[in-house]
């Protein structure tokens, strides 16, 4: 059996302005009496450090949420209450919770707990309104991360066959195809533009680090990355693929931008890539509405992987209202089905990326029909970026980030990543699936409350507006 | 060898303290006497101070003092003013102050067993989680048990539940000899120990009643013409209050320059010019049957109800009005309901005769007696309270000559004793005490007699028959002395702001923050608390010599504001500790081991934690 794939983590704090859920505020009333330090097993409380008669300003970052030192505070002194900044930060996809979520995981690579206990709510849209199967969470899926229980997280990508020829003699006719194997079923997706050239070397190193890979626009791909090349999925339209050669002759994957003369001539360009080295090929169609006629077409003319880009909160792209737009879980279960009633879906990979914000929407993505899935903005997060919604998208880096060594930025990447692996381990055990690859559009492992509503009250009132 | 050395040998690990200025702390009481009156006559500076833990300490300091004759001087929280617990000729200073633990309370029998130097306060508070309380308490609430059994005994409630001696159950007194006594108020000698001001013995323990915590408090203030009027009223309400089951808790009587002072410090009119009584009553059932009862009465002028609650409610701080002195000089006595408008009268004259304006409390005590307080406000660092200070002692022969009782004897009072105790009733207790105490060890010099050192004048001065002669010519001339001093000096005028100078001398010094302080708790040192800290900034005012050791100890504060909360005189005091301690950084830097050291000292103390709790 090889060896497991475990993603390392360390404690990689960053010295950054966070926001914090909770602000913790310590009233005129203190009496200094130093209880709440007391309480405190995570050191929000201390005595001051120029006079430590006096309590210090508590230390809200570091709080999880216990609520201790306000119940026990001698004279309610201490008062909890939402912060501003955390409830402006985000919007309605990007919950501001998962900030609070992704900047820890990537501080230690742990799975935080959030207070006492979850209250709710139990579904919402999108991601949120599926649930997993935990039918056999009777074990401690620990095992899974641990123990000695293996759970494989690797996916395959590249063109499979819908079956094998044998000729008379029972030798095989039929041409296997190259595949790449990623551990994780997660890539890095550029995130945004104009990335400081020590983030972007991060990532790419990062994504080297725990065997994956990042996608590239191929102008970005200076000398600095030339040692990371393999991990490197260089992006980049049909047309300039001969200017590029060099870089294109070293590469696994090389990721092309889709056009609609591009329907037309893949074959050629798929030949003219195959030539130069020997990567395959993605073809990245953005989640316009119908993208899965787009993406059929592509299969039926021999597309090896498609790569279904959504918008940053999950949605299509240039659909004709907002309100109508679809959502990644939706859109990625039109793709799936679109080809399995083509018969197809086998031969092709397909990877989705957009609004992947959380570890659960991984797994959620991939029972949906997804063979893995690409990630951007979460990793910016995990370096401390603060993302806004409203009025318009606003990503927004910490300042100084340049300045930060490499050696702490990678870190935190992996951390993140460690923290997401485990989490799918932990899925996976509780479903009892050992083997990512057979998480793909298995549905029958997920309950989708819109059908369960629909199967439970459907009847009830769907009658009446008829 | 000095008293001290020669304890110290025999002390084992009782506490004792015998540095200059912790014995400076320990020779003062709340009266504000200048230094140049005790010093003179008085060796008012302790040899040492012991603050014992238990009874057998306590003996051991008795014994050591009848060996060697030296005075022992029992002391409470010192927030009586009349030099009680101020020693006359030096000697040992048992400052029961930290013996302070409640050490059982009997929720079935409603009774609590506490130490002499239990804090009112805190039992009320611990009773109260048990659904009970006190029954009377002093309107110093901070003092300690033993010091207002030893003292005067009347206070809040005292009109319902009568003098405290109906409430004390059991008592355990350590006599001069070294014996210990357990007595009930049968015992005929149990007498001897109330009022008689740490004379005979040492109170250690005492068992309290208390009762069921009040359903509610419905205060009621009225207003009238004049102190006459008032005092008609009161008296008829005292002759209807058993035919009609009156059930008051307390009756109190405030003449309208008092009322007016408090206006003054709230910078608004929320009570009329006028003289008020305030009634409170603890149930729905009493309070309708007093206002049915006073419905008979006819038209009556009330106040608003939140004007009583609040008049109600600052019954535990009587020295507020220190503010606008700084100096507040008063003078206490018992007298007759019949004569009281009269005495108010006459007090008034003989106050406007020096260029001072008397205003009055009075607590009624039963059907014939008020617990009169005649002050004035006016200011120590002036020459003229040199002539304000006999004026306390000309309003008091006033009122004995008016058939009152002084109101406890200390040094002060001394020269009255023919009025609190009768020729046949005063040749008992020194009987009594020549049986006791054949070496004259227990607070000695005071009380029955004035004794000095050197020549003995203040024995002279304060011979009743001198005193009382010299008083009456002096009151006889008042207008006269009076103007003059007025004319060449000034009248006393009122304060508006205080600075920081101010706020050392508006600080009434009467302990409350002592019994709130986590750093006294901890260290049973006073110099670390407010009260000890102003007697530090009042040193550094007068350009004195401050010790290293002093200095650090103005940095031992938890920053906890409880003295600040607690100051009757809501005196700024954070802001004078900041003030303080950046002075005394000047001087000496910051003490960070000292400050750390006593914060680990804190944290691991127990008590500290109690107290922190007990506040919740």
């Amino acid at each position: 059996m090889p060896k497991k794939y475990h993603i390392h983590p360390k404690v990689m704090p960053l010295d950054l302005d966070y926001v914090s859920k909770f602000k913790v505020e310590r009233g005129e009333n203190c009496i200094n009496c130093g209880k709440c330090t007391k309480v405190c097993i995570y050191e929000a409380h201390k005595r001051g450090q120029i006079d430590p008669r006096k309590m210090a300003e508590p230390n809200t970052v570091v709080c999880r949420n216990c609520f201790r030192c306000i119940q026990e505070c001698p004279r309610g002194a201490l008062e909890k209450s939402l912060g501003k900044d955390f409830l402006n930060i985000g919007g309605h996809y990007w919950h501001p919770d998962m900030f609070i979520t992704l900047w820890k995981q990537a501080e230690d690579g742990k799975v935080p707990v959030t207070g006492a206990g979850y209250r709710g709510p139990f579904t919402g849209t999108g991601f949120d309104s599926m649930w997993t199967d935990m039918s056999e969470i009777v074990r401690p899926t620990r095992d899974g991360i641990h123990g000695r229980e293996y759970i494989s997280t690797s996916v395959e990508l590249g063109r499979k066959l819908n079956h094998l020829v044998f000729d008379a003699d029972g030798r095989l006719l039929s041409k296997i195809h190259d595949t790449v194997d990623l551990p994780i079923p997660i890539i890095f997706d550029i995130p945004a533009d104009n990335l400081s050239p020590n983030v972007a070397v991060s990532l790419a190193k990062a994504a080297a680090k725990i065997n994956t890979c990042i996608i590239m626009p191929v102008a970005d791909i200076t000398a600095d990355f030339k040692t990371l090349i393999k991990s490197i999925i260089p992006c980049l339209s049909h047309k300039d693929i001969d200017q590029h050669e060099a870089i294109l002759k070293k590469a696994q994957l090389v990721a092309i931008e889709y056009t609609d003369e591009l329907l037309n001539d893949l074959p050629a360009v798929k030949e003219k890539i195959k030539k130069i080295g020997k990567a395959l090929t993605i073809i990245r169609v953005p989640a316009v509405p119908d993208v899965e006629t787009t993406v059929s077409k592509l299969a039926h003319s021999g597309a090896e992987i498609i790569h279904v880009v959504a918008d940053y909160c999950g949605m299509e792209v240039n659909g004709p209202t907002s309100s109508n737009r679809r959502l990644m879980k939706d859109i990625i279960r039109a793709v799936h089905l679109r080809l399995v009633e083509d018969r197809i879906r086998d031969e092709v990979t397909l990877i989705f990326s957009g609004g992947i914000a959380m570890a659960e929407h991984v797994p959620k993505a991939m029972l949906c029909g997804a063979d893995l899935t690409a990630i951007d903005m979460p990793l910016l997060i995990a370096l401390g970026a603060r993302l806004y919604e409203e009025p318009e998208k606003l990503l927004i880096l910490p300042e100084g980030l340049e300045k930060i060594p490499l050696r702490v930025v990678i870190q935190r990447i992996i951390n993140l990543m460690g923290a997401w692996h485990s989490q799918l381990l932990e899925v996976m055990g509780a479903m009892g699936i050992r083997e990512a690859r057979r998480l793909r559009g298995e549905t029958g492992r997920a309950i989708f409350f819109d059908d369960i509503d629909n199967e439970t009250f459907g009847k009830l009132f769907k009658k009446e507006k008829q | 060898m000095k008293p001290a050395d020669e304890f110290k040998k025999i002390a084992g690990d009782i506490k004792l303290l015998d540095k200059t200025e912790e014995r400076e702390m320990y020779s003062h009481d709340i009266g504000d006497v200048p230094a140049i009156m005790t010093k003179t006559f008085f060796e008012i500076q302790p040899d040492f101070v012991v603050q014992p833990k238990n009874a057998e300490e306590i003996k051991k300091v008795l014994v050591f003092a009848n060996d060697r004759k030296i005075p022992v001087i029992p002391r409470g929280a010192a927030s009586w003013g009349f030099g009680g617990v101020i020693p006359t000729n030096a000697g040992i200073v048992i400052d029961l102050s930290p013996f302070r633990k409640i050490l059982y309370l009997n929720k079935a029998q409603k009774t609590v067993t506490v130490e002499a130097g239990a804090r009112w306060s805190d039992i009320d508070i611990m009773a109260k989680k048990e659904g009970l309380c006190l029954m009377t308490y002093p309107s110093s609430k901070f003092s300690t048990v033993a010091g207002w059994i030893a003292t005067g005994g009347y206070g809040i409630n005292s009109f319902r539940y009568g003098h405290l001696v109906q409430q004390i159950v059991s008592m355990t007194v350590i006599l001069p000899s070294g014996e210990t006594k357990k007595m009930t108020p049968t015992d005929p000698e149990f007498m001897y120990f109330v009022s008689t001001e740490g004379e005979f013995g040492i109170i250690t323990e005492v068992n309290l009643k208390l009762r069921d915590v009040p359903e509610a408090s419905y205060p009621h203030l009225y207003y009238f013409t004049s102190d006459k009027a008032a005092f008609t009223f009161i008296e008829s309400l005292v002759e209807i209050r058993k035919a009609e089951a009156l059930n008051p808790n307390a009756l109190r009587f405030l003449d309208e320059n008092h009322l007016s002072n408090i206006n003054e410090l709230m910078h608004s009119a929320v009570f009329k010019k006028k003289p008020g009584v305030l009634v409170e009553f603890g149930s729905t059932e009493d309070d309708q049957k007093f206002l049915g009862a006073i419905a008979k009465t006819g038209d009556i002028d009330e106040a608003p109800r939140y004007v009583a609650s609040y008049l109600w409610n600052e019954r535990l701080f009587g020295m507020k009005t220190k503010r606008l002195g700084p100096t507040i000089l008063a003078s206490e006595s018992m007298i007759p309901i019949a004569r009281t408008a009269d005495f108010i009268g006459k007090a008034k004259k003989l106050g406007s005769s020096f260029g001072v304006e008397i205003f009055i409390d009075c607590y009624i005590l039963d059907e014939k007696t008020v617990l009169i307080m005649t002050n004035f406000l006016c200011d120590s660092r002036k020459l003229k309270y040199y002539i304000n200070l006999p004026l306390t002692m000309m309003l008091t022969k006033t009122a004995v000559s008016m058939g009152a009782e002084p109101y406890g004897l200390g040094i002060w009072n001394a020269a009255f004793i023919n009025y609190l105790y009768s020729e046949d009733k005063k040749r008992v207790l020194i009987a009594y005490k020549a049986k006791v105490d054949p070496n004259n060890i227990m607070n000695p010099g005071k009380f029955f007699g004035i004794k000095s050192k050197g020549m003995n004048i203040p024995a002279l001065v304060f011979h009743p028959a001198i005193f009382n002669l010299s008083m009456k010519i002096m009151i006889m001339l008042s207008p006269l002395i009076g103007k003059i001093a007025t004319m060449l000096m000034g009248e006393d005028k009122k304060v508006d702001s205080l600075d920081f100078e101010l706020t050392t001398h508006a600080c009434a010094k009467c302990g409350n923050c002592i019994a709130v302080c986590p750093a006294y708790l901890v260290t049973k040192n006073e110099e670390m608390t407010a009260k000890g800290k102003i007697a530090l900034a009042k040193k550094l005012i007068e350009g004195r010599e401050v010790t290293q050791e002093e200095a650090e100890n103005a940095f031992m504060c938890m920053h906890c504001r409880a003295c600040e909360e607690i100051c009757q005189t809501n005196l700024e005091l954070m802001m004078l500790w900041d003030a303080l301690e950046k002075r005394m950084e000047g001087k000496i830097g910051r003490p960070e081991e000292k400050i750390s050291e006593f914060l680990k000292k804190v944290d691991d103390n127990k008590e500290y934690w109690e107290m922190v709790e007990r506040n919740n």
